[in-house]
């Protein structure tokens, strides 16, 4: 038998035909026994499959422990539009922010290497702690570089503890 | 003052009326209510435990998320049917789109031996108790493949027709059709052959 005469069968049976076609189908198993054993098999699996003989299921875990699951992400879903709103700041602030952080950091370095309170010195480097306002200005000669550690305090900007480091002499050698 | 309402013998369209209103109680009274029935066709779709609980722990959230789409044209517990068995489908598109291909496979996809099969004797279950053949039928589809597993529980147990199984599965009809039958043949066959080992 042609898959599509097989595919045409089960259709009748699941009443998916016109009914014409259904009328023609119920005529051609009444006269082929083929057709008539092939129907008879798909319309006994299908007897079986019913909800009814679906084997019966619950949840493993506990009412209160499956709940919990489901209420802490409905809070949470709903948190994270609130915190994303909550995050969008005015387009003058965005733009301020960076340069404000710049202007800070250029402030900072320049109190804190005229005042310099307390300096040591080691091996061709210099560090200078500022108690005043937190800072710490580490200045290597022999790597070339200036580390400057600020308390968020001094910054305004959103960062908490800053580290900028300054080259002081670069070395060319090493670009490519 | 407005009066508690009690959520234990409220009806299910009471409940979603206070659930769209945003009382969490009233849906977790529908959660515990409607759980297992959730839980089963995701777990008659996935075969595994956790992957069920996770799915249908999302679907609940899903259905909190959408409870103002719900118009109460079907029931609330069928609502929700839908909204787990598209989960789970979206979930066994990624399962498909990660595992290896095989021979088997292919041979799954288009039908293979079940084709040329011979006519099994209708009712191979015939005198089993209740208990017994959901313990036979459930092995059975265990054993076939998701495409086909899918495809009958959409049809059999959710009594969808063919276009509707087709949108759900993104498929045409005619796949519908071939791989319903292809699954039909092989519960036949397996049916059989599961009695056939129980009475050696």
């Amino acid at each position: 038998m042609k898959t599509e005469d097989q595919l045409r069968l089960q259709a009748y049976l699941d009443n998916e035909v016109s009914s014409s076609e259904a009328r023609q189908i119920a005529s051609w198993i009444a006269r082929d026994p083929e057709a008539k054993a092939l129907y008879d098999e798909l319309q006994g699996t299908k007897a079986l499959l019913n909800a009814e003989n679906e084997l019966p299921v619950t949840v493993p875990d506990s009412r209160d422990f499956y709940w919990s699951k489901i209420q802490r992400e409905i809070e949470r879903a709903e948190r994270e539009p609130a915190r994303a709103t909550a995050t969008v700041r005015p387009w003058w602030i965005r733009i301020m922010a960076p340069v404000a952080a710049t202007a800070a950091l250029a402030l900072v370095l320049f109190t804190s290497i005229s005042t310099a309170p307390t300096t040591q010195k080691a091996m061709g480097s210099t560090e200078v702690s500022d108690w005043d306002n937190g800072t710490i200005t580490f200045r290597s000669k022999e790597d070339g570089m200036t580390v400057v550690w600020m308390p968020a305090s001094v910054v305004t900007a959103d960062v908490s503890d800053v580290q900028t480091t300054i080259p002081v002499e670069p070395n060319t050698q090493d670009e490519p | 003052m407005a009066q508690k309402p009690d959520y234990a013998t409220a009806d299910d369209p009471t409940l979603v009326k206070l659930a769209q209103k945003g009382d969490t109680v009233a849906f977790e009274q529908l959660v515990s209510r409607h759980r297992d029935k959730i839980y089963a066709r995701a777990f008659s779709m996935l075969r595994n435990e956790d992957d069920a609980t996770d799915l249908s722990q999302e679907a609940w959230v899903k259905g909190w998320q959408r409870l103002h789409q719900f118009q109460g044209e079907a029931s609330f517990a069928t609502w929700m049917t839908r909204i787990v068995i598209n989960l789970c489908l979206d979930q066994l598109r990624r399962l498909k789109r990660v595992r290896t291909d095989s021979i088997d496979q292919m041979d799954n996809e288009t039908g293979g031996v079940e084709r040329q099969m011979p006519i099994i004797n209708p009712n191979p279950t015939e005198r089993l108790e209740r208990g017994e053949l959901r313990q036979r039928i459930d092995r059975a589809l265990n054993q076939l493949s998701y495409e086909h597993r899918t495809v009958l529980v959409l049809h059999e147990f959710e009594e969808l027709e063919y276009k509707a199984i087709a949108k759900k599965m993104g498929c045409s009809i005619g796949t519908v059709m071939s791989r319903l039958f292809y699954a039909r043949r092989k519960m036949a066959s397996l049916l059989a052959g599961l009695k056939r080992e129980e009475l050696r």
